[in-house]
């Protein structure tokens, strides 16, 4: 980073390239969008190297970085409840079609790749319907393995509203997972 | 502790976040509660579900992306020489009014200027906010010559300005029908004080006044 700092632009593509995958996988899943995660993490890295010089070397550079893309999928996530074109209550409406259609189509004893992909695209969904501060919470947790410090670091809330927020978020989803669980039977 | 005691744990339990007295006290409560067990067997499948997601990869074209992007974010080189502007003192100031006054004097021999006349076509009042301009000659000015609006370019970078306003008359040193470009190293007056400009996004920015000093 102090050399990506100093304008080496080698330096700064071996930081592309070592962070793409999470801040991809951290934005995909907070928007459920795989398309807008691609524009959106570019957008993350030119702020990155704009701001590159604001960067305290003393603090770990992946809080730092998830941070930014947080805060920029946080922009989009509000932008989109604004323009109406994503709402909580119709994600929801999907996740339960979709627990429908699994019920519907399942052989006893018989899981077939498509359910797989459908449970997981209807976790993906159900994520979708936890709302915005308790789903940052929860993905940076489950899905990137943040510790609860590192949490409360990017997202700048006291280390107890961390565990507040993450287990507030598990319990929602589970409600909303609990026929799918229940069905798959995940043992 | 109670059920409601014990949902609150679960969480941080299933992170191995808690204290060791909250650790022991959840499990003797689960070890005696069934709907206890059952909701954290059912969270616990929950966090499973969630963290067994398959990841999204990055496009394989990304890095490529982000350093074109990068790339544009970087100011264009200098196409000239960039100036260092300075502040004039009182002296050298009037040195260059005096030279300016000559010549305006060369210029034009209107037959309807006094000498103030000529000075004040020579170096006409600023039309943007700023200090006074003086018509007296023998008043002293900070600079001979100044402009209005102008636009600037981020730091290091070659920029132009456009006079929106330019000496009236045909004694002026300009020609007032031609638009007339600056090269230009920008600076913000702060207090009355030039300081140089930082954290200016790249690309053009535009200055409410501009100020030209020898």
């Amino acid at each position: 980073m102090a050399r990506a700092a100093e304008d080496d632009e080698r330096a700064f593509g071996e930081i592309v390239r070592r962070y793409q995958g999470r801040v991809t996988n951290l934005i995909s899943r907070l928007l459920n969008d795989r398309i807008c995660s691609d524009d959106l993490a570019q957008e993350v890295f030119v702020r990155v190297y704009v701001h590159r010089r604001n960067y305290r070397r003393g603090s770990r550079f992946s809080t730092w970085l998830f941070t930014i893309a947080a805060n920029l999928t946080k922009n989009e996530i509000r932008r989109r409840v604004r323009r109406r074109n994503w709402f909580s209550l119709e994600a929801l409406q999907e996740v339960l079609n979709d627990s429908t259609s699994v019920l519907a189509d399942r052989k006893e004893g018989h899981e077939t790749g498509l359910e797989r992909e459908q449970l997981r695209e209807a976790v993906g969904r159900a994520i979708q319907t936890v709302p915005e501060k308790y789903r940052l919470a929860l993905v940076l947790r489950d899905i990137e393995g943040l510790a609860y410090e590192d949490i409360a670091q990017v997202l700048k809330i006291p280390g107890g509203t961390v565990r507040s927020r993450i287990n507030r978020a598990r319990l929602m989803l589970k409600r909303k997972l609990l026929t799918l669980l229940k069905t798959e039977g995940m043992s | 502790m109670n059920c409601r005691q014990a949902r609150h744990l679960f969480s941080s339990y299933w992170d191995d976040e808690v204290t060791q007295a909250e650790r022991e006290a959840l499990e003797r409560h689960l070890g005696g509660c069934e709907r206890c067990r059952t909701s954290y067997d059912e969270l616990a499948r929950t966090i499973e579900a969630v963290s067994t997601l398959p990841r999204h990869e990055a496009s394989p074209d990304l890095e490529r992306r982000v350093l074109e992007a990068v790339r544009r974010t970087r100011p264009a080189p200098d196409l000239l020489p960039s100036v260092q502007p300075r502040w004039v003192y009182a002296p050298a100031a009037a040195a260059v009014l005096a030279l300016a006054v000559f010549v305006g004097y060369q210029l034009g021999s209107s037959p309807r200027g006094t000498d103030s006349n000529r000075l004040a076509a020579v170096a006409p009042p600023a039309t943007s906010q700023g200090p006074a301009h003086q018509e007296d000659s023998g008043a002293a000015i900070e600079s001979p010559l100044r402009t209005v609006a102008g636009t600037a370019s981020a730091p290091g970078s070659a920029a132009s300005g456009r006079v929106a306003t330019t000496a009236a008359g045909t004694d002026s040193l300009f020609d007032p029908s031609r638009d007339i470009d600056f090269v230009l190293d920008p600076v913000v007056l702060y207090k009355g004080r030039p300081r140089p400009v930082t954290g200016v996004p790249p690309g053009e920015t535009r200055g409410q006044q501009v100020m030209i000093t020898f």
